[in-house]
């Protein structure tokens, strides 16, 4: 017996020592990703300076591109698959800056492109090669408005047009200045005359304002060069091949390219009585609940759920605690706000109301007290420059029941992931506390019953004269 | 022995049990306490919540309260089993059922029967006082539910199978029902930390924080295929997702987790023997 418990623990040892063995073993490959090497971090205040080769990431994250680069510490690369995504081969001095917990590399200080071809190896063979290309993002409705990343010979001539449209932009503006000075002389000449002769000038006369050009919305960043592809889920290795065959050095990292698992329709919805305080519903198992009266205005997007780990890797790889222990995390991204589209309120399966988006501004109510009216926003000719503070759906339902809502298309059809039910709730609360105590009744009958049955029972086995009067 | 003795043993061993337990009171107060629980501390707050808030975008908040009180009734049953199991071995009483025809697996598989039995009962009072106060409050009966109803059987399967398990190990019911009721509280403890560890936004952590979320991550590794809230949990998650291979894969490690817990039992049993 002894025997078998010593052999027992001699056995729970060995696990023991062989875990700590294996995790002393892939300790080094973890610091690698979360620690800081020393080397780097020496200097304090003025971390030291290495030269590296990093890959520049510009990664598709939903919405836009995002920046990030991988220094020689990160070892794998996350993309998103089926997305275009762009990565460059580059040197430059990296260093770890402690304050904010990043690695940053000094592009001004020091660039330089590292020439080759990028290579992407699947299970040990090359299933992809990729060349540098021209590209430049696009804004065709200004900075602040959606990117188009345009590739090739297609981006410099992109680039072209932007540059032609400034141009000319530009060109209109200084004939618009000589306009502008020209009517401003026939005007002083037209006041002058009519102040010396007291006789108004006839309305041919005058000669048209000029009008302001309009700066053009097109905004095309500088061609730059790098490698634009993408691929589809799975794990891969990359590495650059310079120009004379060889491999750059520290070139090769993993790559981890990663989809969805799940697709939607994402909500904002901002509560009417609370502007500033939006409420989201990512999941489609989610529910409205509204008690009362309620209006409220709603942003749908079209939304994505990643790995939280791979989606905040490949948004922020410079930052080594980054996304640290999310793996089995997921997290919804909204990509793109679904605009051409109409919100359906359905009740019993019947459309009762269909509502268009409108652009709405927050109207401060006057005085010192705090207050704020939600109105539809209209453009004001004399405020050129006003906006609305958002464009949304307005939903106003005096809740009672069950109702559907849902998103439907230009054409009608349902977006898929965009039906949500909306429910009132019934606040009352006191048969909370009253339905609880039906198991306890229930249980209180059956115990009655049995002691009864009890009873009876030593009530037929007694003799007549030794038989309880009373029971209690 | 043969089959239809084990079985008819199993019978007998699991219906003698069953009445005991439905026959006394323990049970309707200890369901009692449970349903006041999930009504005042989440049914009231879902409802507060909205009140206050106005509109509330949120999964059925009948979901989580039933998830509390299937844990709660399925912890009670465990505990139940790991008590009688070690108390008739401790007075003795098992010694002498083992002189009759009964053998490690016929009343191994007798109190976990009896204990699953007794869940279908509490899961009757379940379905109807939630289907009451889906009704009352207007939060909705919703197939999802149903889900999470039949999903419930095989967590109080695992957590019986559990039960049993650690009280053929240990020699006296305190030790039984401590290391249960130690076991399961830091499953518990350890779900609710890594949820809301994982619920707190990913940017701009402190580095303590990063780290704690790490050994966590690290640690679920090993825990989810320990802790029947696991198994519970992705199931739920499975049904929040839609996933109906998910959620048969939930079902089917949660019933191979009971059956290797049994299957344990029962040889611990063998080895020990019905003696104090």
């Amino acid at each position: 017996m002894k025997l078998r418990r010593v052999s027992i623990a001699l056995v729970l040892m060995l696990v023991l020592v062989t875990g700590m063995a294996w995790a002393a073993e892939v300790e080094p490959r973890v610091a690698q990703t979360t620690q800081v090497p020393e080397e780097v971090k020496k200097g304090q205040g003025q971390p030291d300076k290495e030269v590296q080769f990093v890959y520049s990431l510009s990664p598709w994250t939903g919405s836009e591109y995002g920046g990030t680069f991988a220094p020689r510490q990160a070892s794998t690369i996350y993309l998103m698959a089926n997305e275009t995504n762009i990565l460059n081969s580059l040197r430059s001095e990296v260093y770890y800056w402690d304050i904010t917990r990043e690695y940053m590399a000094d592009w001004f200080g020091f660039k330089e492109e590292v020439p080759g071809t990028l290579e992407i190896l699947q299970g040990g063979k090359v299933v992809k090669t990729v060349e540098k290309t021209d590209y430049v993002y696009s804004y065709p409705d200004g900075y602040d408005g959606r990117v188009q990343l345009v590739v090739g010979a297609d981006a410099i001539l992109e680039f072209e047009r932007y540059n032609q449209l400034t141009n000319d932009y530009w060109d209109a503006v200084s004939a618009y200045y000589d306009e502008q000075a020209a009517w401003q002389a026939t005007m002083d000449k037209l006041l002058k005359r009519v102040q010396e002769t007291g006789v108004y000038a006839k309305p041919e006369e005058i000669p048209p304002i000029p009008e302001q050009p309009t700066p053009p919305k097109l905004y095309v960043t500088s061609p730059v060069q790098a490698f634009v592809f993408d691929l589809p889920a799975g794990q891969y290795k990359i590495r650059v091949k310079s120009p004379d065959g060889t491999i750059v050095e520290h070139s090769e990292k993993n790559l981890v390219v990663f989809e969805s698992r799940r697709q939607g329709v994402g909500f904002q919805i901002i509560p009417e009585s609370k502007w500033t305080r939006p409420v989201l519903s990512n999941d489609k198992s989610q529910v409205l609940y509204l008690e009362g009266r309620r209006v409220f205005y709603l942003k749908p997007f079209h939304e994505e759920e990643f790995n939280q780990y791979a989606y905040v890797k490949m948004a922020s790889l410079h930052k080594p605690l980054e996304g640290l222990g999310t793996k089995s995390a997921w997290a919804w991204v909204h990509t793109e706000e679904i605009v051409a589209a109409k919100a359906q309120i359905l009740k019993d399966g019947k459309v009762i109301e269909e509502i268009e988006r409108k652009p709405f501004y927050v109207e401060q109510t006057p005085g010192y007290a705090l207050g704020y009216k939600i109105v539809e926003w209209e453009p004001d000719p004399n405020y050129p420059d006003s906006a609305p503070t958002f464009e949304a759906f307005k939903i106003e339902l005096e809740a009672k029941g069950l109702y559907q809502m849902r998103f439907v298309d230009s054409e009608g059809n349902v977006i898929p992931g965009s039906e949500r039910d909306i429910r009132s709730v019934n606040a009352t609360t006191w048969p909370l506390y009253i339905l609880p105590l039906l198991p306890f009744i229930i249980g209180l009958a059956i115990f009655f019953w049995r002691r009864s049955l009890k009873v009876e029972q030593v009530e037929g086995f007694l003799p007549e004269e030794n038989k309880p009067q009373t029971v209690v | 022995m043969s089959v239809s003795y084990r079985m008819n043993a199993v019978k007998v061993t699991a219906k003698r049990e069953l009445k005991s337990t439905l026959y006394g009171i323990g049970l309707y107060v200890v369901l009692t306490i449970i349903f006041l629980i999930t009504s005042y501390a989440s049914i009231r707050v879902s409802i507060m919540n909205v009140v206050n808030n106005g509109i509330e975008a949120i999964q059925n908040p009948i979901s989580w309260p039933f998830l509390v009180t299937v844990f709660l009734a399925s912890t009670y049953l465990g505990l139940c089993s790991a008590i009688s199991i070690s108390r008739e071995r401790e007075q003795g009483t098992m010694e002498v059922l083992f002189y009759g025809p009964v053998d490690s697996f016929s009343y191994v598989i007798g109190k976990y029967l009896q204990q699953i039995l007794t869940f279908g009962v509490v899961l009757g009072f379940s379905i109807i006082y939630f289907f009451l106060i889906s009704q009352i409050t207007n939060f909705g009966f919703t197939a999802q539910f149903l889900g999470l109803l039949f999903l419930s059987v095989f967590l109080a399967s695992s957590m019986v199978a559990f039960g049993i398990f650690l009280s053929t190990l240990a020699k006296k019911t305190i030790v039984g029902v401590v290391s249960f009721l130690a076991l399961v509280l830091f499953f518990l403890i350890f779900w609710a930390a890594h949820s809301v560890i994982m619920g707190i936004s990913g940017t701009n952590m402190s580095t303590a924080l990063i780290y704690t979320r790490l050994v966590l991550d690290n640690i679920n590794l090993v825990i989810q295929w320990i802790s029947p809230i696991a198994y519970f949990v992705r199931g739920m998650v499975a049904v929040s997702v839609g996933s109906l291979g998910q959620y048969l894969l939930s079902i089917i490690s949660s019933a191979i987790y009971s059956a290797i817990l049994i299957a344990l039992a029962i040889i611990t049993f063998e080895r020990r023997g019905a003696k104090r």
